[in-house]
């Protein structure tokens, strides 16, 4: 009983570690994830790096003296939330320089609202940029920030979304925030509002996929998933255009990482989003029925058959020699293809010859039934040594009537093979998805398949974790079941933690 | 009938060796064939399953092998090796068996550069390594506390000598046992899987891939073949396996009197005493 306390006490720790390997696996695997460029895997050194970011941007175009694009283009991505550190900076540097960087500057000036003619002269532009920064910079404060949007969310006017507009990227973190929450009605409007800024101050939408903006006649709902959208790229990209300081800082470190992200999102999503929009959790319950009805049906047909068969063995003594009769060893031949037949070929031929009658999920039951064969196999190489133990000696020879020693060494017997169930539930699983593909039936199979195939990270995370915490569980489960079947493995297992 | 059921089953596996051996040669230009499976002739089909056998055997085979080569390491090892470091192995062993063989191919192949073959060469391994592991380190703890081994320490033998003269000959049996067995599933698993898209891609011939067609729409007579070929197969490797435990059975209770105590020990000591019928009857 300690060893299964240990063990449900471990698989807090335990799934946090799966979490981390699997996550781990995937991202490697997948190789690329666009929306997630430069975040490290698990640990972020350098959270918020917006200021090393902007400086060596800076320092890179006042340095080349031909157009340093990829320098150009960081500065003018960094945009609003790069001044602080920017234009402070414009002094230090040359004459040349200065105006390399305030030529960088104009797609921000632009998308600030700022009114910059590109015919001006180069000192013009300085001069215009330096004033800028001398009545400004005041401005570029987060509780400042954080004022002009509240003011702008209060009463909607040119100047106040002026005021925000201005701020560019600096203003990004404080929209965020504000569009986070959706509970009512109310919150459409201020959704509509904040996405609509945040996406002219990134200049449209950073991603493809999700919705980033809440239509004119948008519900809740609409409303719900624009802040998801938002919420989750900013998760991703926070880090580009903030700075920490303190504690946060600490919790920047773990949580502006790519699993970071992957969790946050998980939270936010139900286990994260599928292709179709659908949540990952909701498509997890919908196919979870059909795929627990197959795995049963699996389980109870490992344990059914071998259980049938010690019973028929112990209380018909005749049967074995009745098997071994000339005539009748073709049986053995029949038991021996049931049990080496591949499922695969068991379900392709229902479905060559029945077509689409065969998608029931009875018919698929039926089929996982006849997959535990293997398991009772191994029952029967059991049952024969408890059959000669000691206690069922004694139990003979005091007189037991047959049914009352086939009931004890069935009790026996039976412990070997709720090891090989807790062994071998993973190669069940395998085995329900692939019929359920087969026979095309709605469960989690198909979609595990279909994901293993795009690949959808969301769906494979969240359906390695459930296998894996499922197995874990029932390991315990089939623990304790051993140890009330054979009371004298109860030290073996608390030795060494587990039967697996 | 053991006799005939293992001359079929040797006689099957070396139908398929051959073809294995002579696939490219029987089947040229069956590469690109296995798409249009449902419409292929009877001589095409044949060139399809020479190639597919060649692919399909090869794959079992090769990641039985290597499962041996591995799992026997590893098992070995983590008997004898450090308890920390062979909890965090058992751990790691625990882990990846709790992961369904269908979600690990998916992720190998995903990183897999060959499109697939290296993916399902390395996880069909992968899962056999850990069984064979756990198998041999089963019967290295087994045998370690025996009186023999005990005494072949007490007069100063090393672990390698042990494990060479002790260990590994009471290894091997069990271990052919269950190659073959794992070699019959591993036959499904490839099917399994490359059934359901995830196998061997779809421009290399192999078994599951052909089933896959064919079960959509191919005829009875190619599907029939393509199934017995899959049938046969996993059959022939698990009969095998069940022949040869029966085999080493009663070699070893042939072998050697059965100590007093052991299975059925009473029983024969029964019949030798007051004859068959008593012993079985006598109570």
């Amino acid at each position: 009983m300690r060893s299964v306390l240990r063990r449900l006490l471990w698989l807090g720790p335990a799934l946090v570690v799966i979490t981390m390997i699997t996550f781990g696996a995937l991202t490697l695997a997948l190789k690329v994830d666009d929306a997630a460029e430069g975040l490290p895997l698990f640990f972020n050194p350098e959270p918020g790096a917006l200021e090393r970011r902007a400086r060596s941007a800076l320092a890179a175009v006042a340095a080349a003296p031909e157009p340093a694009q990829e320098a150009r283009a960081e500065l003018a991505r960094l945009g609003g939330a790069a001044l602080p550190y920017v234009l402070p900076a414009l002094d230090s540097l040359t004459p040349e320089g200065r105006v390399r960087v305030v030529r960088a500057l104009r797609p921000i000036a632009e998308r600030m609202g700022l009114e910059i003619d590109p015919s001006w002269e180069s000192s013009r532009e300085v001069s215009f940029w330096t004033r800028f920064w001398e009545e400004h910079s005041i401005d570029y404060r987060p509780i400042v920030a954080r004022r002009a949007v509240l003011r702008l969310l209060q009463k909607s006017t040119a100047l106040r979304d002026a005021e925000v507009r201005q701020l560019d990227t600096y203003a990004l973190d404080e929209l965020m925030r504000l569009m986070a929450r959706v509970e009512t009605l109310a919150d459409v409007d201020r959704v509509r509002r904040l996405s609509a800024i945040a996406l002219d101050v990134l200049g449209g939408p950073p991603m493809s996929r999700g919705a980033w903006v809440v239509s004119s006649d948008g519900d809740l709902g609409e409303a719900r998933a624009v802040s998801a959208t938002w919420a989750d790229w900013w998760g991703l990209h926070r880090t580009l255009f903030r700075t920490y300081t303190g504690t946060e800082r600490i919790t920047a470190m773990l949580r502006d990482t790519r699993y970071g992200s992957w969790v946050s999102e998980a939270i936010r999503h139900d286990l994260g989003l599928l292709e179709d929009g659908r949540s990952v959790g909701q498509a997890l319950r919908a196919g979870a029925l059909v795929s627990a009805a197959l795995l049963v049906s699996g389980i109870a047909g490992a344990y059914g058959t071998s259980i049938a068969g010690a019973y028929a063995a112990a209380v018909l003594p005749g049967l074995g020699a009745l098997a071994r009769r000339r005539g009748l060893r073709w049986l053995g031949l029949g038991f021996l293809l049931r049990a080496a037949l591949p499922v695969t070929v068991v379900v392709a031929v229902l479905g060559w010859a029945l077509g689409p009658a065969v998608q029931r999920v009875w018919v698929g039951a039926l089929v996982m039934a006849v997959a535990g064969a293997p398991l009772s196999a191994l029952h029967r190489g059991n049952r024969a040594s408890t059959g000669d133990a000691g206690y069922i000696r004694t139990l003979e020879s005091l007189g037991a009537e047959r049914w009352r020693l086939a009931l004890a060494s069935l009790r026996s017997s039976s412990a070997a093979i709720v090891v090989q169930v807790g062994a071998q539930l993973s190669t069940l699983i395998t085995l329900t998805f692939v019929v359920e593909y087969a026979l095309g039936l709605g469960g989690l199979g198909a979609t595990t398949i279909e994901a293993l195939k795009l690949p959808d990270l969301d769906w494979l995370m969240a359906i390695t974790i459930c296998t894996v915490l499922f197995v874990g569980l029932l390991q315990v489960l089939s623990d304790l079941l051993l140890a009330w079947l054979e009371p004298r493995w109860r030290d073996s297992i608390d030795r060494l933690g587990g039967s697996a | 009938m053991l006799r005939f059921g293992r001359s079929l089953a040797l006689g099957w596996l070396g139908v398929l060796v051959v073809a294995s051996l002579l696939g490219r040669a029987l089947g040229p230009g069956a590469d690109a064939l296995q798409p249009h499976l449902a419409r292929a002739s009877t001589p095409e089909w044949l060139s399809w399953w020479a190639l597919a056998t060649q692919n399909t055997l090869g794959i079992v085979l090769a990641a039985t092998l290597l499962a041996a080569l591995f799992g026997v390491g590893l098992g070995a090892a983590s008997a004898y090796g450090d308890s920390g470091v062979t909890g965090l192995g058992l751990r790691f062993v625990e882990f990846i068996g709790a992961v369904p063989g269908l979600i690990l191919i998916g992720i190998l192949r995903l990183a897999d550069p060959s499109g697939g073959v290296l993916g399902v060469l390395m996880t069909l391994t992968l899962l056999r390594t850990l069984e064979v592991a756990q198998l041999v380190r089963g019967h290295v703890l087994a045998v370690l506390p025996s009186d023999f081994v005990e005494a072949s320490r007490a007069f100063g033998a090393s672990r390698r000598w042990q494990l060479r003269v002790h260990v590994l000959p009471r290894v091997v049996q069990p271990l052919g046992v269950n190659l073959l067995l794992g070699a019959g599933t591993l036959v499904g698993l490839e099917a399994a899987l490359s059934f359901t898209g995830l196998g061997l891609p779809s421009r290399v011939p192999s078994w599951g891939g052909g089933l896959a067609v064919l079960a959509k729409g191919g005829s009875g007579a190619a599907l029939a073949g393509a199934v017995w070929t899959i049938g046969a197969s996993a059959a022939a490797f698990y009969g095998l396996a069940v022949l040869l435990e029966r085999r080493q059975r009663q070699a070893a209770a042939a072998r050697e009197p059965a100590p007093p105590g052991a299975p059925g020990a009473w029983r024969r000591e029964a019949s030798a005493l007051n004859g068959p019928d008593e012993a079985s009857a006598g109570h």
